[in-house]
């Protein structure tokens, strides 16, 4: 199992957000965490790179118990994270922000292979790769967003939210890529976009209240009455 | 990035020093600004946060070489080095220790917790009694007895005034090497959002610790230099005196956060607008050059030399960094 989640907690403060989540990460696999606004969706993301400090449970990568490791080590065992609204360093250029995403040892030993590899993935992001990063357009800027992460060198991906404020078929373009990724890797994809996620999906996870209600496989899912209702719209 | 400019502006400013010894207090007074700019800079520029127990790192290195000079007699000329690396160990020492337990906060946490390093020191001194107390320590007597009339003369002019624009130099390089590197980096990423780079890998604590530590490593070297070599003695209500973190601030958004060249301008017109204040209305300095400071973040907020690198073409811009 690339990375396990066991019954994890946590929240902000005294705020409880997530109540004893539980999911699973397949080798080269695509995974789907869905659920509506403020379901704690973003906070399971955050929680499992450590930046949010879990209360209780466990996070395993690749079998190994990863719960207390801070978040910088976690980038070097093979974890990245595609943060909701991207959160580019917009001061520095498009090729600034990917190397910075080769940070760790182990990335930067490969940075030019890995460059080549994000390049191939997203061309466009060669064209722009001495602009400003803020100055790109939304689907460019999640295009770098992913790429910047992939810099690292991870066996999971986590990604937030990749399909929050783009035009439909940009969406499906960016989720044929995310589906493509998993012949190199794991991805834990969070959305809102139920429809688009279940697409590219391997198995899926509903998440309500910091709860996991609901899992299975996509056409499982697709075929349950709330998810028709709550998320599908039919 | 070229370092030329500025290391060659304090080199200048030391010869300068040297061959007019005359002039020496006032470059002194002026590069103390500067100098305290550039170091304030490569904390608080790089890193955005604000110190406000900042003035300790000054006092270490004050209370260095006093403590040198008081408690260990018959050292010589070697009680100047002994007594400098002393203060500069004692300002990073404590930044090491404030900064590994109040470098986790965020930035305002950051400023409410060091508040009170700056006057619980001060008060530790003095009610403690310990290192001379509220008296200070007079060093003029002591340093004629270690290095003779004339040297000692010598040394608390020229020497000072060299030690300080020397810091400043220091600081220049100590910048350059930051920000070439991948510490640069890492620092501008924390910057912009602390915790996008901690999932890009990067330890937010070690590169601000190391900021840190080098800022008040340079501001110990400043601190010794300017009042312990200089004015011959260490009064706790001089070296603690809290505004000099103003002063470092005021002079490095004057010349603009986190650039090399900067506090250098700043220093200079911070210097000569509290000097023409003072003489037209005495005691108002601080509050005009608050409003100085005040009007330059509003309408510079890149400060003289930030707002110069933006309208420079790229290759000038590597000269004026």
């Amino acid at each position: 199992m690339a990375l396990s989640v066991q019954n994890l907690s946590s929240g902000y403060g005294r705020l409880q957000v997530l109540f004893g989540i539980s999911l699973e990460v397949p080798d080269k696999s695509v995974i789907s965490l869905l659920g509506p606004n403020g379901a704690g969706k973003s906070t399971t993301l955050w929680t499992v790179m450590g930046v949010v400090r879990p209360w209780e449970g466990m996070v395993l990568l690749g079998g190994t118990d990863v719960t207390k490791v801070p978040p910088h080590k976690k980038v070097e065992l093979g974890l990245a994270l595609v943060p909701e609204g991207r959160r580019l360093f917009p001061e520095m250029t498009v090729e600034e922000n990917l190397l910075m995403g080769a940070f760790t040892k182990r990335a930067r030993d490969k940075m030019q292979d890995t460059l080549e590899f994000v390049y191939a993935l997203f061309p466009r992001l060669k064209e722009r790769r001495r602009q400003k990063a803020g100055t790109m357009s939304g689907g460019e800027q999640q295009m770098l967003a992913i790429a910047r992460a992939l810099m690292s060198r991870p066996r999971v991906l986590l990604v937030d939210e990749p399909s929050a404020g783009l035009a439909p078929k940009v969406v499906s373009d960016l989720f044929q890529t995310v589906k493509r990724l998993k012949e190199e890797m794991s991805v834990l994809l969070v959305e809102q976009n139920v429809a688009a996620a279940l697409e590219i999906s391997d198995y899926a996870y509903v998440i309500e209240n910091g709860r996991i209600i609901l899992q299975g496989k996509p056409e499982e899912l697709a075929a349950n009455e709330h998810v028709k209702k709550a998320y599908l719209g039919v | 990035m070229k370092p030329y400019i500025p290391l060659g502006i304090y080199l200048a400013l030391m010869a300068a020093a040297f061959a007019a010894p005359e002039y020496s207090k006032l470059i002194a007074s002026v590069a103390f600004f500067m100098a305290l700019g550039q170091a304030v800079n490569i904390f608080v520029g790089l890193t955005r946060y604000v110190d406000f127990g900042y003035v300790a790192f000054l006092a270490m290195g004050a209370y260095g070489v006093g403590v040198v000079l008081t408690y260990l007699p018959g050292l010589g000329l070697a009680a100047l080095p002994v007594g400098i690396a002393l203060g500069v160990a004692m300002a990073a020492a404590l930044a090491a220790v404030v900064g590994a337990i109040a470098l986790r906060l965020r930035g305002a946490y950051f400023a409410i917790a060091t508040i009170g390093v700056n006057e619980g020191l001060k008060h530790l001194i003095v009610g403690a009694n310990i290192w001379g107390g509220g008296a200070g320590l007079i060093l003029s007597s002591a340093m004629f007895r270690e290095f003779g009339r004339e040297t000692a003369l010598f040394l608390s002019t020229v020497g000072s005034t060299a030690l300080i624009l020397f810091a400043g130099a220091l600081a220049v390089v100590a910048m350059y090497l930051i920000q070439s590197g991948r510490a640069g980096y890492a620092l501008a990423a924390v910057r912009q959002d602390e915790d996008a780079a901690k999932v890009m890998g990067i330890n937010p604590t070690k590169y601000k610790l190391l900021a840190f530590m080098t800022s008040a490593s340079l501001s110990g070297l400043l601190g010794a230099s300017y009042f312990a070599v200089g004015n011959m003695q260490v009064f706790p209500e001089n070296v603690f005196f809290i505004e000099y973190i103003l002063d470092g601030m005021a002079v490095m958004f004057l010349g603009g956060a986190a650039t090399v060249t900067g506090p250098i301008v700043g220093g200079l017109i911070y210097y000569f607008a509290r000097d023409l204040v003072g003489q037209v209305w005495p005691g108002a300095q601080a509050l005009v050059t608050a409003l100085l400071v005040f009007i330059i973040v509003v309408l510079l907020p890149r400060g003289i030399v930030g707002t110069l690198r933006l309208h420079l073409p790229p290759k000038a811009r590597e000269w004026l960094p």
